[in-house]
């Protein structure tokens, strides 16, 4: 099994007697048995806006596992900092120079769901645009085109054909909250046909997630970190 | 002035095929404004049983100052995690033998850190170093 350790070493003389302390730690998946496998990183970000950054997506990762998360801000001016969130949460601030390294619980948001179902008569050529993909029908069946959208790789949704002539669509990101509109005459998809009927329902409501790492620099100057997830 | 150093260094020579990962970083703890080293901490040992929802450091102190939290899960058993929430907000859990290094914004209720058990018993370590904070009244 892979083996990391993690180390902290604390050295003060806030006490009259010095403190010194030193914790090693090896990470494991929850449980404890089995040695952390994953990582993402080691990657650097520089900002140059104080706008709030999504450093780490919950969406992306198992919720409520051993996710560690070491961040340093690499600045060497002690004024240019970070505001670590999580979520709307704030952690604390993070100056040139400091590090953390904590767990992160990656709790999930909800992702938004819709269906398209094509029915009548789809000709050779009639084409389908959601998210910037055109798609274009090659038979005349509403489920063969449905196949054929569901093969196709959305920017912002994955896709799947979950029955005859129905395809059901994912959000990527529960930050995606919008609201496809629905009916025969959705102005989120744009039809060329002169006799397919495409109906789009909504499924599931997105919930954002609460969870993500967020940062936020101090000033609009260039600040750079430096971060590394350890998950499973 | 007080000096306060926490260093950090995680390495493994097989997660990264290819790569040994080596991360070293050291910084000097300082108060608010950066040039005075941090002089206020608390250190503790406690124990958590399951069930209940325990405060570690209440937030007494000022929102956007320097503080820093150490927590470690000295619990030897596997099946023993402490889940550690912010306000309401789960960070995440240690497992036995983790600990965390975080800064911390102490400024408010809403800043409260708080430890949970999971699967029995939990032993923790921790120490608090902050920019400001007054002992509460006696009552």
């Amino acid at each position: 099994m892979a083996k990391s350790t993690a180390s902290l070493t604390i050295n003060s003389d806030i006490l009259s007697s010095t403190t010194n302390f030193t914790t090693i730690s090896t990470l494991t998946n929850a449980g404890g048995a089995v040695g952390m496998t994953q990582a993402q990183g080691l990657s650097r970000k520089t900002t140059v806006s104080t706008a709030k950054y999504s450093l780490l997506e919950a969406d992306e990762f198992t919720a409520n596992k051993a996710h560690k998360v070491y961040i340093k801000n690499t600045e060497t001016s002690t004024a240019l900092y970070f505001t670590i969130s999580i979520g709307d949460q704030i952690l604390g601030l993070l100056y040139g120079g400091d590090w953390g390294f904590f767990p992160w619980a990656a709790s999930d948001g909800t992702l938004a769901t819709f269906t398209i179902t094509l029915t009548n008569t789809w000709a050779s050529g009639d084409t389908l645009t959601f998210d910037g993909l055109r798609a274009t029908s090659e038979d005349t069946t509403g489920d063969a085109f449905v196949t054929l959208i569901a093969e196709l790789d959305y920017d912002n949704w994955t896709v799947a054909r979950t029955s005859a002539g129905v395809a059901t669509f994912t959000a990527r990101s529960s930050s995606y909250t919008g609201l496809i509109e629905e009916g025969t005459d959705s102005d989120d998809w744009v039809k060329t046909s002169s006799a397919g009927v495409n109906t789009v329902a909504r499924g599931v409501t997105a919930v954002t997630s609460v969870n993500d790492v967020k940062i936020t620099p101090s000033t609009t100057a260039s600040h750079t970190l430096e971060y590394m997830l350890f998950n499973e | 002035m007080a000096t306060t150093t926490a260093s950090v260094s995680i390495s493994s020579t097989d997660l990264q095929p290819g790569n040994r990962l080596s991360i070293n970083a050291s910084n000097r703890l300082m108060k608010t404004g950066l040039t005075t080293g941090l002089e206020l901490m608390e250190m503790g040992n406690a124990s958590i049983p399951v069930g209940t929802e325990f405060s570690l450091a209440e937030a007494l102190g000022t929102a956007d100052s320097a503080n820093w939290v150490y927590i470690c899960n000295t619990s030897t058993d596997d099946t023993y995690n402490t889940e550690v929430v912010i306000n309401e907000t789960v960070l995440g859990y240690l497992n036995a033998g983790e600990w965390l290094w975080m800064p911390w914004n102490n400024g408010d209720a809403a800043a409260e850190i708080e430890v949970q058990a999971i699967g029995g018993t939990n032993t923790l370590e921790y120490a608090i170093f902050k920019s400001a904070w007054t002992l509460p009244t006696a009552s």
